[in-house]
């Protein structure tokens, strides 16, 4: 039974929404509880959005000060202001080119900049998530993602994008 | 089976599993996904619907109540506030009741993240007498949906369903029931003295009413006072809460160190009104102290009267505004435990402003809001409910009230400043079309007939753009995809007696301009009145919209000197500083900007110019 409290960040428009729901969908296809959150409204238009994701024996989807697990930060601008969710001893990954305040370089990858090169720009939330799956934080596997993105696809089209961008994600790791 | 739903689909289905035929609803975040995944599980099951957008929150209730008349199963569904709109049918449903089954959904937006207000649906139920259920997940919000149908049902009464965004908006893995198929004809029993009550009558009704309510809260099924987990010990304190309140609280229980949670029984309510009343005594006498834990006004809390034991929201141990927050809860329980308070590590960190909310790219308000600002400048700008409420950003609204208040408002502004013989200033009220409809109407049947003048500056982007792009009346399309009439919002204009009304294309800057220009001179002439200006663009966030508009190349030239200018009255989200810049000069983002080649007149400098299409 996995069990993680992770936190997505970013702007509208990024595809925060999609990464919460894939990680859903993989939670499920695993056989494990989960709850989620995304904020709304107003956040669609542009403005800071953050999702919670809470897999395990959980009932409300609000993760607290200092409790998240997993920090995934798809705008570098939102890091700030979600790190203090971060328990100690949980991890912070985040899109940016260079690093951010006294984190580690490994915790950060320029996602945006390899998907704009491969004319992916819609799937940067993606790339990133290929490159984040690697960490051993990552509440899933590689694999596991693929057979999520799989099924989520409404088509094939969709389905070779996204899987090529993951795919490119993977990749950033093996440096 | 199970699948991922989110809490509004699940609501849907469970309307579904208990035979609902018809919905009604007026978009409102954050309960707008309930109608459509209604409609589409409906047809996914092929089970006979009958799903509507109402024009607003009032005729949604007024209909869906009418098919409960005729023994049918039905629904209406709005927000918080839709039900402010919604309450003069609501407060006399309860009294008449119905003969099917009637489910009034409200969801609430505690914060509040997308309201005016973080009024509470189940004091307004408390309010009108009406049973009202509290679901804590979307797994529970299927049952209850379906529970408060057959409560409804069984009692002959509305039945409330109040849930919050967080659970709206919350995903989980859902197991399903099976959907019964409601093949009921519908069939109305005339009575008259019933329907339509006399005051003698209404009397009877609310007295028959409270009978039913008082027999509610002695109804076993809504005992609240067997904890799911009794712990073996006695513990000194207990802690009552209904819907997400419970479940945050059970989150955090859950989380404390054994010696510590072993202080403290949790007890979930289902039904906060009418509040159980032998549960609340029992539990009174069983625990020193009593914390109530609800969202977001204390209405358990008033039910179980004022007692030194209790403690909640009346005496500040759970502040009285704002969405509730682990936080919030882990302080409640150490004060109800008299315990040291845990500190707060990063209180200031957490209160850092995120990136606002702005309008599209490309979104034609903006460009609407940059006219009314070159043509009426020094104006009163009237404004209204909906994605162009972001027009404060621009310094282009002086007002934002409730639905359809722009109108009034303007003409209000009118009155006062030319009975007092006051200077009038260029005076507009500024609303979209969907607000439009929704309340808008009746508020320029009366502006015209007070003599009111004003420029009616109506933002036409022939959608519900704010709560995800639901058609209106003009659109010619209704909840399910059928086409229907499409409404004339000239002749409806004509219809309130407005003779002066020009249409513009809010792409054509200079047209909009002198429009709005020659608007406000017909409303000062002497014999003039309210002139409308119809800028008329659809939203970008329409696919065929998007597809439609020209691609534009723009590029910002050295000529840019970093004045800001751009950034702060046209507020593209796709203008962004040039990164590490010394001059923090512009340049366009090439992932977000989608080339409508708007922004290139704003700049003073003629910086912003288009370099191919
Ligand atoms: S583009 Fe024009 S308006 Fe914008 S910052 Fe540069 S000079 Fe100023
Ligand atoms: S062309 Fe200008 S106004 Fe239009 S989206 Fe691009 S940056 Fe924004």
């Amino acid at each position: 039974m996995t069990d993680c409290k992770l936190l997505i960040a970013g702007q509208g428009g990024q595809g925060v929404v999609f990464l919460s729901r894939l990680l859903s969908q993989t939670a499920l296809m695993a056989g494990d509880d989960f709850i989620t959150y995304e904020s709304h409204g107003m956040a669609m238009r542009g403005g800071s959005v953050t999702s919670q994701v809470k897999i395990g024996n959980y009932r409300s989807p609000l993760i607290g000060e200092k409790s998240a697990d997993l920090l995934l930060v798809l705008a570098a601008d939102e890091f700030q202001r979600n790190r203090h969710f971060v328990r100690p001893g949980g991890i912070s990954l985040v899109n940016s080119p260079h690093s951010l305040a006294d984190l580690p370089s490994e915790n950060f990858c320029g996602a945006t900049a390899v998907a704009l090169e491969h004319k992916l720009a819609k799937a940067v939330n993606l790339v990133f998530c290929g490159w984040a799956a690697q960490h051993p934080a990552f509440p899933y596997n590689f694999a596991q993602i693929r057979e999520a993105i799989k099924l989520m696809a409404v088509s094939p089209d969709i389905e070779t994008a996204n899987l090529r961008a993951l795919e490119i994600g993977r990749q950033l790791s093996i440096r | 089976m199970q699948q991922v739903m989110l809490g509004n689909e699940a609501i849907a289905r469970g309307l579904l599993e208990k035979g609902c035929t018809f919905i009604y609803a007026y978009p409102g975040t954050p309960s707008s996904e309930i109608l459509p995944a209604f409609i589409e599980q409906a047809s996914e099951h092929a089970v006979a619907i009958h799903g509507h957008w109402s024009v607003n929150e009032k005729i949604a209730l007024e209909s869906a109540f009418t098919a409960a008349m005729t023994g049918l199963r039905s629904a209406a569904v709005m927000k918080q506030v839709g039900l402010n709109v919604a309450a003069d049918a609501f407060l006399s449903i309860a009294y008449l009741g119905v003969t099917g089954g009637l489910v009034v959904i409200s969801a609430d937006d505690p914060g509040p993240n997308s309201s005016q207000t973080e009024q509470d649906s189940r004091m307004f139920a408390l309010f009108a007498k009406v049973a009202v259920f509290d679901p804590a997940t979307p797994q529970e919000a299927a049952l209850f949906a379906g529970r408060a149908l057959e409560l409804s049902a069984e009692i002959g009464l509305p039945v409330l369903l109040r849930p919050t965004a967080t659970l709206c908006h919350a995903r989980q893995n859902i197991s399903l029931k099976s959907i019964i198929r409601d093949s009921r004809n519908p069939e109305f029993v005339r009575q008259p003295q019933r329907w339509a009550a006399t005051p003698k009558h209404r009397l009877q009704l609310h007295q028959k009413l409270n009978q039913k309510m008082l027999a509610l809260a002695c109804d076993p099924r809504f005992d609240f006072a067997d904890a799911e987990s009794r712990p073996t010990a006695p513990a000194p304190y207990g802690i009552i809460a209904s819907g997400c309140a419970w479940a945050l609280t059970a989150d955090v229980l859950s989380s404390l160190p054994q010696d510590e949670a072993r202080q403290f029984v949790l007890y979930k309510v289902d039904l906060p009104y009418p509040l159980h009343k032998k549960a609340g005594r029992t539990l009174l006498l069983r625990h020193a102290r009593l914390l109530v834990v609800e969202e977001s006004q204390p209405v358990i809390e008033y039910q179980l009267g004022p007692q030194e034991k209790i403690c909640g929201r009346n005496d500040g141990t759970i502040p009285n505004a704002g969405a509730l927050t682990p936080e919030i809860i882990r302080t409640a329980l150490a004060l109800l435990s008299k315990r040291p308070l845990p500190i707060n590590p990063a209180a200031d960190e957490a209160a850092a402003p995120g990136k606002r909310p702005s309008l599209c790219p490309g979104c034609p308000h903006r460009s609407s809001f940059y006219a009314l600002k070159k043509a009426l400048p020094h104006g009163i700008y009237a404004g209204d409910i909906g994605c162009y409420t972001l027009g404060i950003n621009l310094n282009a609204l002086d007002s934002c009230l409730c639905m359809g208040a722009s109108i009034s408002q303007a003409g209000s502004f009118y009155q006062t400043l030319a009975h007092c013989g006051a200077d009038i200033p260029p005076l507009a009220a500024v609303i979209g079309d969907s607000t439009f409809y929704h309340s808008g109407i009746p508020a320029l049947v009366n502006a015209r007939w007070e003599g009111s003048r004003f420029v009616l500056f109506l933002l036409d982007n022939s959608t519900t753009a704010m709560t995800g792009n639901q058609p209106t009346p003009a659109a010619g399309l209704r909840a399910d995809g059928s086409r229907g009439p499409a409404l004339s919002l000239e002749k409806i204009i004509q219809g309130c007696g407005i003779e002066k009304i020009t249409v513009v294309d809010p792409y054509r800057r200079d047209e909009l301009i002198a429009a709005l220009k020659t608007a406000w001179q017909y409303c000062m002439e002497p014999d003039g009145g309210i002139a409308v200006v119809i800028a008329r663009r659809g939203c970008l966030m329409i696919p065929a919209e998007r597809k439609a508009l020209q691609h534009l190349q723009i590029t910002i030239s050295e000529a840019c000197t970093g004045c800001g200018y751009c950034l702060k009255a046209f507020e593209c989200p796709a203008l962004i500083r040039r990164i590490n810049d010394p001059e923090k000069r512009v340049t366009i983002d090439p992932v977000t900007c989608v080339g409508c080649g708007q922004c290139v007149a704003v700049c003073p400098q003629e910086a912003i110019q288009i370099t191919g299409s």
